[in-house]
């Protein structure tokens, strides 16, 4: 591959900022674009002049006939794209040829999806071996090459609710991954095996054990009762504290089952040695008087030791959560006026700005979805409160802007009605669904935001007619990229949030866009495949983008 | 001597106001009948236990459809377990989880276990149809 001369200045500035990356070489290697999840790529040839005259460049459509949402954010390297499918088929195309080169279709044993098929993508290391996650909770080990198995781990027991959705992360020669399944009873984890022989280096528990465990951990003195905080912050949690302690002898084993799913592949600072993890919803979802105590660590953020896997800090941002405004959406690290700073956005719809080394809040944004009656109990009438049950931001990667310190965030408004005690009868339905309910006739939108970071104000916003999933990408020339239910993929200006370009891919463009530079010319890509969880049109196409050839040539 | 009389007294005494006790809460019933009521007031552990001795019925009465002998239903439930076919195809913890969210539905309660059993496999995506030998 023919590097320009501009490409070797890319990779100082990389080092100084921070994060490990491949963007000097053009390439796309992790899910989050660097170490750091930033989903901010160096590459300049598509700018705010030009981006209007962008067009589809290829398709690449993967032909399968069972369709889930397609969320995946394809990795490229070495001119190879790999891209994975709802039900765990991984592809790999070379970007020279067009043509598929090989792919491997995981045969699924047992499978749980709560919210609907979906993989978000592959891990590389070394260019030599691929590694997804899939629905059955194994991790494949794949030849680069050729598609073929190198190896096969079991990470869970599917049987007993364990999936894994999010794309693998690489730290070394670590292979680290998570499992999904807080709705049925897991007790979850984050595992890091060996990347050649597939041998377990370690594993950390989501949820903390008792002391007299042999999994107890330090952090969590009082395991997953935590502190007993009444408040998230400064909002009172209405909690009745008095009999949660009451009954915390009779469901003295509920930490056991206590859910702590993993569904995002988490952000790694190498200077800290630090893993930074987003930790969802505990089990059961609605019963919170079976599960008393702050259920830590649920709706956390974890920084997890990359080497021991012993847990550094935590920061709960709903403890005991009832309303399954869980942490989802996968951190994110940046340097903010010389502080190392940990972000998640939440379902609770405020960003958090974490400090990386202590775990303390060093702030929480304005929020970026409208917010109402926060933290009111579900009631036998129902109780509105926003943001309702899907955030917030759902799963939806962010991405950042470090010039700018700006974060982009892909953002949900369904007004909901929080029910308890009664609910209509639906066979078949899992009754979350129906204990969260849209409230008919309310007006549900999305909202993509793009938050300041040093101030915690919203900088701007864009109202689209959908709720949003998917997520965001940010470039070095001032555009960011996202997408939406209806189809549209548009081009912002990262400063002012103008609409600058849009594209109608036919079917929801619902996973976070990647960028990567192939034979000079910088692409845009991104999977429209729709969502199951929110009725988008489906489909299985990867579209990349580009600018017209002449365009490229008067460049 | 005479504090060991009094001990065993005691013991007999406690012994049976805590059967009373025991069988005012718990009489006899036909499994039938157990509902999110009962549900509610079982242990997590209990449920836990609960969950396993149904899935243990189920699985064998789904063998014993398809073998003429006790070796029949071993080798049938071993390969059910094996080919991912049996109607209920989870862990116990997954069914307890489950369950606890249905009954948690006041509506939900008066409904048996069995019928919550059913119901939870099909929103697992094994409706009872699919799993008819």
């Amino acid at each position: 591959m023919r590097i320009s001369s501009r490409w070797w200045v890319a990779p100082v500035l990389v080092a100084v900022a921070g994060p490990a990356a491949a963007q000097g070489t053009g390439d796309w290697t992790t899910y989050g674009g660097n170490d750091w999840n930033q989903r901010y790529s160096t590459l300049k040839s598509i700018t705010p002049a030009n981006v209007s005259q962008m067009v589809p460049r290829k398709i690449f459509q993967t032909g399968i006939s069972k369709l889930g949402s397609f969320e995946n954010t394809p990795i490229v390297q070495n001119g190879v794209m790999y891209v994975t499918t709802p039900y765990n088929t991984a592809m790999a195309y070379d970007l020279k040829t067009n043509k598929e080169l090989w792919r491997y279709e995981h045969k699924l044993g047992t499978t749980i999806t709560c919210c609907g098929p979906n993989n978000r993508g592959v891990a590389i290391h070394g260019g030599t071996h691929v590694y997804m996650g899939t629905l059955d909770a194994h991790l494949v080990a794949l030849d680069a090459k050729t598609g073929k198995v190198v190896w096969d781990k079991e990470v869970g027991d599917p049987a007993f609710g364990y999936s894994i959705t999010h794309a693998p992360l690489i730290i070394g020669d670590n292979v680290i991954v998570g499992v999904s399944g807080g709705e049925y009873g897991i007790r979850g984890h984050v595992t890091a095996y060996n990347a050649v022989s597939g041998d377990q280096v370690w594993r950390w528990y989501s949820i903390p054990a008792p002391k007299g465990d042999p999994t107890y951990d330090e952090k969590a003195p009082n395991g997953w009762w935590g502190t007993w905080a009444a408040k998230a912050e400064a909002h009172d949690l209405h909690r009745d504290i008095a009999k949660e302690k009451a009954d915390s002898a009779k469901y003295a084993e509920s930490w056991k089952v206590g859910g702590g799913g993993v569904w995002m592949t988490p952000a790694y600072d190498k200077a800290l040695n630090s893993i930074f993890v987003a930790v969802g919803n505990p089990s059961p979802d609605l019963d919170g008087a079976s599960r008393p105590g702050d259920n830590l660590y649920t709706d956390a953020v974890v920084a997890i030791d990359a080497t021991t896997g012993k847990t550094k800090w935590y920061y709960q941002t709903v403890p005991h959560d009832v309303w399954d405004l869980d942490a989802v959406s996968p951190p994110v690290v940046i340097n903010l006026g010389g502080k190392k700073a940990v972000v998640h956005a939440g379902k609770t719809a405020w960003v958090y700005v974490l400090d990386a080394e202590t775990g303390k809040l060093i702030r929480k944004t304005d929020n970026f979805t409208p917010q109402e009656n926060m933290f009111a109990l579900p009631s036998e009438k129902g109780t509105r409160m926003l943001p309702g049950a899907n955030g917030g931001a759902e799963w939806s990667p962010i991405a950042v802007d470090p010039t700018l310190g700006y974060a982009f965030v892909a953002g949900l408004h369904q007004p909901m009605n929080y029910i308890t005690h009664s609910a209509p009868y639906e066979k078949g339905k899992l009754w979350l669904g129906s204990a969260f309910v849209a409230i008919p006739g309310e007006e549900q939108y999305g909202l993509y935001s793009a938050v300041n970071l040093k101030t915690g104000k919203i900088a701007w916003q864009n109202k689209v007619p959908q709720p949003m999933m998917g997520g965001a990408l940010a470039t070095a020339t001032g555009l960011t990229f996202t997408g939406e239910g209806n189809g549209n993929f548009n081009a912002y200006n990262s400063r002012t949030g103008k609409l600058l370009w849009q594209f109608n891919g036919g079917a929801g463009c619902n996973s976070a866009p990647m960028t990567f530079m192939h034979g000079g010319e910088q692409f845009i890509a991104v999977a429209c495949g729709g969502n199951f969880q929110l009725s988008y049109p489906l489909g299985d196409a990867v579209l990349v983008f580009g600018l017209p050839k002449r365009a490229v040539a008067q460049r | 001597m005479a504090i060991k009389q009094w001990g065993w007294a005691l013991l007999l005494v406690a012994g049976a106001v805590t059967g009373a006790a025991w069988s005012r809460q718990a009489p006899p019933r036909h499994w039938l009948g157990v509902n999110g009521a009962d549900w509610r007031r079982m242990d997590p552990d209990v449920r836990l236990a609960y969950v396993e001795g149904f899935l243990a019925g189920a699985a064998l009465g789904q063998a014993a459809a398809t073998a003429s002998d006790s070796t029949g239903v071993r080798t049938a439930i071993e390969k059910l377990h094996r080919d991912g076919g049996l109607r209920f195809a989870f862990g116990a913890n997954v069914y307890s989880s489950r369950i606890s969210d249905f009954y948690w539905w006041k509506n939900h309660v008066p409904l048996p276990t069995w019928h919550a059993f059913l119901e939870v496999n099909t929103a697992l995506g094994r409706p009872i149809s699919d799993t008819l030998p």
